[in-house]
């Protein structure tokens, strides 16, 4: 984790950005690829480029009753075992401040005590379990002491923020915690807001802006605090107060997909581009995604975030409860009540890509799906690999363009879990493949070229960017396609050499080659 | 080369900013009796930072008791001093509040209230403490005097949703 001192706090960060690349060249410092980036999601047949981490907030232990100990003890051990998780976040009010009081007073090392009595024992450390702080680790503390000696990241970084990074050999993903709590230690007040000024000061923003530079040779950048942005229209919440400006451009301006968050202990998941108090993001926005409370809610108590070839999708579930099914591709067009502005379309293919990850302590029964509420049930595999994520190859062929229900349901003496999407299906004439997985505007767009000819259907034209491509091609399917090398990676010009390492094979169909070199290593 | 006037100017700038400096640091032997109330909170709260923000989380609750006991003389002078200082009672019953000397914190408090009746938030702090000596009947009458000094919608609500836990809270008590 690297820190940038004595960088000054910058409110135009649009501006920032290209001035940090300037300097760095003044500097002789290459820049590194500019590639986080939300529309980098594919959809791809490949079943080995998935992650998933579990994120929870608001566990609020040392509050009246059981249900935080009992709650965060449930997290750490069965879930963690079943749901194996790549990490845990934990976005803030790790404890109540209250010690069993009607008001919070704290901190209490008390609370503390029992936080870590929990987490120890499960193995919980610094490599896998990131809590960060809320309000009510801020009451009575500005300088986050308790949160410092006793939470699992505070003692080891001796910081408030953390930021961290997953190298899975498919890409790099970067993650930041920021410490939104107000910095004053004020103590709670019956009167708004409450104790809780909260924001990010110059520091932090330092802190953050400093780590985004750092990590921008990730794929995708996921950011999680524990304040709302703005204003929810809750009439007891708090948001940020400071900072939010500068904290919502680094977020447009360095591509982050997501920002999660706790505080409100409502559920509630939408797209966020901006708005007149943070200032307008010029890029299709966030996933904003609000987890409600571990240790007092009833329900929404935690999610699961996988990251499927690069496509984000989220499951929120009450603890306790089997089996977990979640689809992770195709992605879901709807997040919330929004439309996902980095979804792909899928194509009207014979053989599309289906996968579900689902977590149960018990043997499932079957997994199985189906295509709209008037489809048949079809069964689904295991990945050999991955006991967790199940697979099937769908047939869109004969499905109008348009709208269309995916569900999959799982089924153990747990009992039975059912998850549902949203996908748009588009027929298209032209398709685009690049191994950047960004294809300028256009559309679909394909990392690999495999999955260019899976998805089109006979007729159809699969151009090419310029570069070289190893992969091992194959037709295997009644249709005929054309595929087109040497376009620019916008695809607006077609003037540049496109190189297949390997000669296609076309056991069945046919395959028609413009502009491609075919030239083994 | 200085000359001697201004080496000497130097000197005497140098000593009188390291003054108060001394003053504040807390092994300072300067009279009590002569210091404001003023310091003396200042000095409370030093100790009480020592002991609550890098003694306690530490887990070293013997120094930490030591420094609270040193913050709650300090205080207990200013307040000899200035026995209306609203600060040091404040601070006073802060400290008693996590020794956990709960109906002394409750009387520190209800001085606060004294002479700032309009202190809402102190009187939800004395009720928290009459509360953890289960002293409920006290913790609602000055959760219900609290009312009688605001019309803020929020907060009565707020005030009433405490009494009702407290109520609870008595209930499952007496059950027991």
């Amino acid at each position: 984790m690297g820190v940038l001192s004595m960088k000054p706090r910058l409110r135009r960060p649009a501006l920032l950005v290209p001035a940090l690349v300037f300097f760095n060249l003044c500097l002789g410092l290459t820049p590194p690829a500019w590639s986080a980036d939300p529309h980098s999601a594919f959809y791809s047949a490949r079943n080995d480029r998935i992650f998933w981490f579990i994120h929870i907030s608001d566990i609020h232990i040392g509050a009246t009753g059981t249900q935080d100990s009992d709650n965060l003890r449930w997290i750490v051990n069965e879930a963690k075992t079943v749901i194996d998780p790549s990490f845990i976040v934990a976005s803030g009010d790790l404890t109540d401040s209250t010690n069993g009081g009607f008001t919070p007073s704290g901190p209490y090392q008390e609370e503390w005590d029992e936080y870590r009595a929990i987490l120890n024992p499960a193995g919980m450390d610094a490599s896998f379990y990131y809590d960060m702080p809320g309000n009510h680790e801020a009451y009575n503390d500005r300088f986050f002491s308790y949160y410092l000696s006793n939470a699992i990241q505070g003692q080891a970084t001796g910081q408030t923020q953390v930021s961290w990074t997953r190298d899975f050999g498919f890409g790099k993903y970067h993650f930041l915690g920021v410490n939104t709590a107000g910095n004053t230690g004020d103590p709670f007040s019956i009167f708004r807001p409450w104790g809780d000024p909260a924001g990010l000061d110059e520091d932090e923003l330092t802190f953050i802006q400093a780590e985004l530079v750092q990590h921008q040779d990730a794929d995708l950048t996921l950011i999680f605090g524990h304040h709302p942005l703005t204003d929810t229209g809750g009439s007891t919440d708090t948001w940020l107060f400071y900072g939010q400006e500068a904290f919502v451009g680094y977020l447009d301006a360095y591509g982050a997909s997501l920002y999660g968050y706790g505080h409100t202990h409502r559920f509630k998941e939408e797209i966020f581009a901006g708005n007149d108090y943070t200032g307008f993001m010029q890029g299709d926005g966030i996933h904003y995604f609000n987890i409600a409370s571990l240790g007092k809610s009833t329900d929404h108590q935690y999610s699961i975030m996988a990251v499927d070839c690069n496509g984000v999708s989220i499951a929120t579930q009450n603890v306790m409860t089997w089996p977990v099914v979640m689809i992770t591709a195709p992605l879901n067009k709807d997040f919330g009540q929004d439309t996902n502005p980095y979804v792909y379309d899928v194509p009207g293919s014979e053989k599309n890509p289906l996968r579900a990850l689902v977590f149960d302590p018990n043997a499932l029964t079957g997994v199985r799906y189906r295509i709209d509420a008037s489809g048949d049930w079809h069964s689904m595999d295991p990945v050999s690999g991955n006991p967790h994520l199940w697979e099937a190859m769908w047939d869109a062929f004969s499905l109008a363009e348009g709208p269309h229900t995916i569900a999959v349901e799982a089924a153990s003496v747990s009992g039975t879990g059912t998850a549902v999407i949203q996908v748009n299906l588009v027929n298209a004439t032209t398709l685009y493949a690049s191994s950047s997985g960004t294809c300028g505007t256009k559309n679909p767009c394909y990392r690999f070229i495999q999955d260019a000819i899976n998805a089109a259907r006979t007729g159809a034209i699969i151009r090419i960017a310029e570069g070289t491509y190893s992969e091992s091609l194959t037709l295997n399917a009644f249709k005929s396609l054309t595929l087109q090398g040497g376009w620019d990676t916008k695809f607006e010009t077609q003037a540049g050499a496109t190189i297949l390492r390997n000669a296609p094979e076309v056991p069945e169909g046919s395959l028609t080659l413009q502009s491609l070199i075919i030239k083994p290593e | 080369m200085i000359p001697k006037k201004i080496h000497l100017l130097f000197v005497w700038t140098a000593v009188a900013c390291a003054l108060p400096t001394l003053s504040a640091f807390p092994n300072d032997r300067s009279s009590d009796s002569e210091a404001p109330a003023r310091y003396h909170v200042e000095r409370g709260n030093d100790y009480f930072n020592k002991g609550f923000y890098e003694a306690l989380p530490k887990k070293k609750e013997d120094e930490a008791l030591h420094h609270f006991e040193q913050a709650v003389s300090e205080f207990q002078k200013a307040i000899a001093l200035d026995k209306d200082s609203v600060e040091a009672h404040r601070k006073l019953a802060r400290v008693y509040y996590v020794q956990k000397r709960y109906l002394e914190s409750a009387r520190e408090y209800r001085k606060v209230t004294d002479l700032m009746p309009s202190d809402i938030d102190a009187y939800v702090l004395t009720a928290l403490a009459y509360t953890r000596v289960k002293q409920y009947e006290q913790a609602i009458e000055r959760l219900t005097a609290a009312k009688g000094f605001t019309d803020d919608k929020a907060v009565l609500e707020k005030l009433d949703d405490y009494i009702t836990r407290i109520e609870q809270e008595q209930r499952s008590v007496d059950e027991k």
